[in-house]
């Protein structure tokens, strides 16, 4: 029996040391608040507890684009820190150009607030209002793809290439989770958004998106995002699109019919076969009003010997084929990263301009 | 051969190429699998694993020697040194050993050395649930090694678990252009060639025996 409750005892002995030893490093090595935050030299708020900085911002209703939940995978967070300048981290640089990082730039949620902090994000973000969406129809377009519409304030305005970031309710936690979704629809509507949501099996946001109804409300947080449509005509335009990466690639087809429609437009769409493509028909219309417009329709994994007439294999050998620039050009990308990694050197070879390439995975 | 004559130079390498942790023992495989996705992560926790577990095996084997093993409480009063069985605790000690120094390091790193916990620092929290780390402290006690053989151990097989993963990023970056049957993709596609790639290191099979 003693020799039992010594053996505990001992075994006990070595748990509490071993916690002791955590509580006094972290006694005197955890840096404690208050810590003052200025944003935009505007708003200043003092906070207690050493957070990420991303948890503190939307604590404070300081609505950053993120759709990772914080991971450091979609880049999106993107806040300028002006002091103290502090290096980045390896996950941050994936996501950062040299020349952000050398003007500051950081990812909300990889900065630990540990001291005053001073940042700046854009004016309009400050601005950005959580807003109310009413589901309007909510229709399978392709195999796992939704097509979303959804009835917004008329007040919201957005610019092609924008997305916005849905809240998702979360079993595990009570304000839930951001997703982004790029916007399709025509930036001239007003009072309509149009996303295409793929559905991500296991995932948190899709599947919940998926099951929406009409009349459903959801909330909603942006515009984000940094595309512009180059205006004039004399910038010819590259749009390469992989599955449910066409979506923000139609609203700037949409903006480019409206506002500049001389301007050279070639698009490319890929998918895997005949059953994936969606919104063919829009995409052509709008293609039609293009007088030096073409739409391109690349499927990679179409059966031998079916109906499809159209271009095969992937959407970047079909860009490899066809596409040659006449004079300057602005090019978007948008779809799986491999599809991306894979464009970037055919790009390289036909001389585009690596700062004239806006590109988007997901 | 003793294990207790074996050089711990020879353990070193045995550890990297014959008795790769990860490879013959397919120990480590969730964050492996996790993180040979990408070149960059894979070194920086390969890195990470290689430093937590040559530390942690030094500090296991010390608490292991002159503490839990029998006898090495023969001080106490009454015999009782001799009679109490603390052996049993390893297994749930060597745990708690590397989590609180996990903890400690990651501690220690952010205040002293930002730009050392910023490349490490993703990774460090990772390496509690590894299950590589144990299982050298483990082995380190079956085979009964003595303190630099077992400080060798545990930095060779930290290297191997670099090297394994290494390799592997580099495979997987090509096979996300091919095409992998239906139902493999992934993990799936990654367990198969992480045996093959296990076949391939038999080769070294005869260069060193550690057991
Ligand atoms: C700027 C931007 C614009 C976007 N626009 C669109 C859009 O228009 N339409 C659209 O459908 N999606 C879009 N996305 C992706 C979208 O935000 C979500 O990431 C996606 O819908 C998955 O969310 P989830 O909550 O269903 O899955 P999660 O709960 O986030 O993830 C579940 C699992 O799936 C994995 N996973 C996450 N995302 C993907 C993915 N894309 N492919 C494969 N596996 C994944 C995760 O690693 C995890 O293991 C966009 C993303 C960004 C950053
Ligand atoms: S929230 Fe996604 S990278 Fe920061």
């Amino acid at each position: 029996m003693t020799t039992l409750l010594a053996s505990l005892l001992v075994f006990l002995l070595l748990m509490e040391l071993l916690v002791a030893g955590i509580l006094l490093a972290r006694r005197f090595l955890r840096p404690r608040g208050p810590f003052k935050l200025t944003i935009n030299d505007t708003r200043e708020v003092v906070l207690d507890e050493s957070d990420t900085l991303m948890n503190h911002l939307y604590a404070q209703g300081v609505f950053i684009p993120s759709s990772c939940g914080g991971r450091g995978t979609c880049g999106l967070c993107r806040v300028r820190v002006e002091a103290p300048r502090q290096p980045c981290t390896p996950v941050e640089e994936d996501h950062l150009t040299p020349a952000q990082r050398a003007a500051g730039f950081r990812l909300a949620c990889q900065v630990k607030v540990q001291s005053d902090l001073a940042i700046r994000v854009p004016d309009e973000i400050l601005d950005a209002r959580e807003r109310e969406a009413r589901v309007v129809s909510n229709i399978l377009v392709a195999p796992g793809i939704t097509h979303l519409v959804l009835a917004v304030p008329e007040d919201f305005t957005f610019h092609a290439g924008q997305y916005v970031q849905l809240r998702i309710p979360d079993p595990d936690g009570a304000a839930g989770v951001f997703r982004a979704y790029s916007i399709a629809s025509d930036p001239a509507v007003r009072g309509t958004l149009e996303l295409a949501v793929k559905l991500v099996p296991g995932g948190l946001g899709s599947p919940w998106l998926h099951a929406r109804r009409p009349g459903d409300v959801l909330s909603f947080t942006g515009p984000y995002g940094e595309w512009r449509l180059e205006p004039d005509p004399a910038v010819g335009l590259l749009l390469v699109g992989g599955g449910v990466g066409l979506t923000p690639l139609r609203a700037i087809l949409h903006e480019a019919a409206t506002r500049c429609p001389d301007k050279p437009v070639h698009f490319f769409f890929g998918a895997r076969s005949q059953d994936d493509l969606f919104w063919t028909d829009r995409l052509d219309a709008l293609a039609a009003r293009l007088p030096r417009g073409s739409a391109t329709y690349a499927l990679s994994h179409e059966p031998e010997g079916s109906s499809w007439s159209g271009a095969r294999g992937f959407v970047h050998e079909a860009v490899d084929a066809a596409w040659e620039p006449e004079g300057p050009v602005q090019v978007f990308l948008c779809g799986p990263p491999p599809m991306i990694d894979a464009l970037r050197p055919i790009l390289d070879e036909r001389g585009v301009e690596p700062e004239r390439v806006f590109t988007d995975a997901f | 051969m003793n294990p207790g004559d074996i050089s711990p130079l020879t353990i070193l390498i045995a550890a990297i190429f014959t008795n790769n942790i990860l490879l013959s023992n397919y120990l480590g495989m969730c964050s492996f699998i996790a993180l040979s996705r990408r070149l960059d992560t894979a070194v920086g926790m390969g890195l990470a694993v290689t430093f937590v577990s040559t530390f942690t095996t030094a500090l296991n084997w010390v608490i292991y020697h002159r503490v839990l093993a029998r006898g090495a409480l023969s001080f106490l009063p009454g015999g009782l040194g001799d009679r109490i069985q603390l052996e049993i605790f390893a297994l749930i000690v060597f745990i708690a050993v590397i989590a609180a120094f996990v903890q400690v390091v990651e501690m220690v790193l952010e205040r002293f050395s930002p730009a050392m916990h910023q490349a490490l620092g993703l990774f460090l929290p990772l390496i509690t649930v590894n299950c590589a780390i144990l299982g050298v402290a483990l082995f380190m006690v079956i085979r009964g090694y003595g303190f630099f053989q077992a400080v060798a151990y545990g930095f060779g097989s930290g290297l191997g678990w670099l090297l394994a993963v290494l390799l592997m990023a580099g495979l997987r970056r090509r096979l996300r252009f091919s095409t992998v049957p239906r139902g493999l993709e992934g993990v799936g596609i990654t367990l198969i060639v992480t045996g093959i790639m296990a076949m391939a290191f038999m080769a070294f099979a005869g260069m060193v025996r550690i057991q």
